[in-house]
């Protein structure tokens, strides 16, 4: 092998580390409000007073984008910490309880990867309404199958070991247990998954915007943005284009990074 | 040997199939309020609220409402849209080859390209042409479906002009269905034109959806055919001297599809839901384009029908791949059994 996994997950955090400042820095650079209207600069191509262009309302496509990126990292973060959450918790309740509690909760897993991930994402957007917390709540509900059954596995495998029970015998307290050999343990590779997970809840989160089911109009969302302009597509193609590519680039920031801490992963367990 | 196989999976599939009755039945439960008086919206009078909550038995108990629905569901009846009065099941089923076509076409477009990236990849490792495949694929998954749709539909097709952006035919070739899948029905009819402007039409919206699997598929392909390349048998077919091009597609490749087989399953459903994207940017008249336009009429029944048909697609699908591994590979066929 040679050093690109690691080259790989580097770009990865370079490009993170860049947006992340763009998002986090941004409000202070750049100088228009991302909803200010101007009806004189309505769709202006990109100048030097506005960088990007202006969109239909004549907002600035720059402070737009930077708006969307804070939106669009919070979004990500939390959509899969709450997956997170919910799939750890009760893939750990699963595999250490075991019985009834595993049964209903696996079979609940597997009903839920049955759907398409984005499909159940859209069902449940549309039946709890389009809001941009409903869409978050969805896509993070179709997320967490993954870490259930991830987190069950590693709880199977740790539970069967024989130090953990030594560590039971010589009476260990059971959230002790719990930290010390199963979530720790599991943590490389539930963290490569939330990372490839980022990815994915970027996605969906600007595909549900796109549809409607979103963020909605004013909120800055780069999903939203790109719905909200398809009408001037041809005449005014930055309004698109510029979210478009922070969203690719935001996505492929995640995929970089989960791809080279996969590649770091399977070396060392390759090596021992 | 594989039949009793497949009767296996088919059954291990109802205890999920009735899952996924559950949850698409609750779908329409969870909206927020009285179901009946949100899918009507703010203008609907008392007298229509309380009908629909009639038909939907909103005032059974629920046990009573999901027995109600899976019997309807065991008939083949999806319910009646709430924007045109009409069967479900009869509207899906019009859309349906649609989706499939797209899908299918997709599939093949992605292994025409992914194969060989493999391949070239696999047979030296970690080479230039390796890496710059892995940044490709990498890129390739990053991709948001709607976005590919709209650059290419900018491209070639208003800028270009060398390829049409919406629809799945020309609407002066329009004749009725016999299959309902455009490219078959062409040469069934015998018609060049027709199968020409039919392909012209799926080669934008099948390459967005080609995309996204071909990029996923050709790096798994790639590390099971470095596995593969390394096995006994392989081994042997080039200590007996065997060229190089026939063991890596006759004797490698072979093996080295069966364990990304089930990985296509999972990614056969990503690409329902990119579907959804990209008929709702090309216009495609198929299941994802209806699920946009009931979820825009808050037709919550048509969309719990269409959720209904997507999942049920992609278990079809999973089983299927799953005896086409079985076809593939003989040593699993001991397994269970």
């Amino acid at each position: 092998m040679s050093v690109l996994p690691n080259a790989t997950a580097r770009a990865g955090a370079v490009l993170l580390a860049l947006l992340a400042a763009a998002a986090v820095l941004g409000p202070w650079l750049v100088a228009p409000s991302p909803d200010a209207v101007s009806v004189e600069h309505l769709l202006a191509p990109p100048s030097p007073a506005h960088w990007l262009g202006t969109d239909m309302l004549g907002r600035d496509v720059l402070a737009r984008l930077v708006a969307g990126g804070r939106m669009t990292l919070l979004v990500g973060i939390s959509v899969v910490a709450i997956a997170f959450a919910i799939g750890v918790f009760a893939g750990l309740l699963a595999g250490l309880v075991g019985g009834v509690a595993d049964q209903v909760i696996m079979r609940v897993t597997d009903a839920m990867l049955a759907f398409p991930a984005l499909v159940l994402a859209i069902a449940l957007a549309a039946a709890l309404g389009p809001s941009l917390g409903h869409a978050m709540l969805a896509v993070a509900l179709g997320l967490a199958p993954h870490f259930a059954r991830l987190s069950r596995a590693q709880a199977q495998s740790v539970a069967a070991s024989l130090h953990v029970t030594a560590a039971r015998a010589a009476g260990v307290p059971a959230h002790w247990l719990l930290w010390r050999y199963y979530l720790r343990g599991a943590l490389p590779t539930l963290l490569t998954q939330a990372s490839l997970s980022l990815g994915t809840a970027i996605l969906q989160v600007a595909a549900l915007g796109f549809l409607g089911l979103g963020a909605q109009p004013p909120l800055a969302e780069w999903g939203a943005d790109i719905s909200a302009n398809l009408e001037c597509l041809r005449s005014a193609p930055w309004v698109a284009a510029a979210p478009g590519t922070a969203i690719f680039l935001a996505v492929l920031a995640f995929n970089l990074l989960a791809d080279g801490l996969t590649a770091a992963r399977t070396r060392i367990t390759a090596r021992a | 040997m594989i039949a009793g196989y497949l009767l296996r999976r088919v059954l291990a599939a109802i205890p999920v199939l009735a899952l996924v009755l559950v949850l698409v039945f609750a779908l329409a439960r969870m909206i927020p309020g009285d179901p009946a008086a949100a899918m009507l919206g703010p203008g609907a009078s008392t007298t229509q609220i309380a009908a629909l909550r009639q038909t939907m038995r909103l005032d059974e108990p629920l046990t009573a409402q999901f027995t109600h629905y899976v019997v309807q569901v065991a008939h083949g009846d999806l319910g009646i849209s709430l924007k045109t009065g009409r069967p479900l099941a009869g509207a899906l089923a019009e859309k349906f080859p649609a989706t499939i076509e797209l899908a299918v076409a997709a599939t093949v477009l992605a292994l025409v390209l992914a194969i060989p990236a493999a391949v070239l990849a696999a047979v030296r490792p970690d080479g230039w042409i390796d890496n710059a495949l892995r940044v490709i694929g990498i890129a390739g998954v990053s991709l948001p479906a709607f976005l590919t749709a709209l650059a290419l539909q900018a491209v070639f097709g208003a800028w270009l002009g060398w390829l049409p952006v919406a629809l799945r035919q020309s609407p002066w070739l329009a004749q009725p269905p016999i299959t309902g899948l455009a490219v078959v029905d062409a040469v069934l009819r015998g018609r060049l034109d027709m199968l020409l402007d039919a392909l012209a039409h799926l080669v934008l919206p099948a390459l967005v959806l080609a995309s996204f699997l071909a990029a996923s598929f050709s790096r798994l392909l790639r590390a099971s055919l470095i596995a593969a390349l390394h096995a006994p048998h392989v081994r042997a077919a080039r200590a007996r001297g065997l060229p190089a091009r026939a063991i890596v597609w006759r004797h490698a490749l072979r093996f080295a599809i069966v364990p990304t087989l089930p990985v296509i399953g999972i990614q056969f459903g990503d690409m329902l839901g990119g579907a959804i994207l990209t008929e709702t940017v090309f216009s495609w008249p198929g299941l994802g384009r209806f699920t946009v336009e009931a979820i825009h009429n808050r037709d919550y029944p048509a969309i719990q029908a269409a959720t209904l048909v997507f999942a049920a697609v992609f278990i079809v699908v999973s089983i299927l791949i799953d005896a086409f591994a079985l076809w593939l590979d003989p040593r699993l066929r001991g397994g269970g059994a």
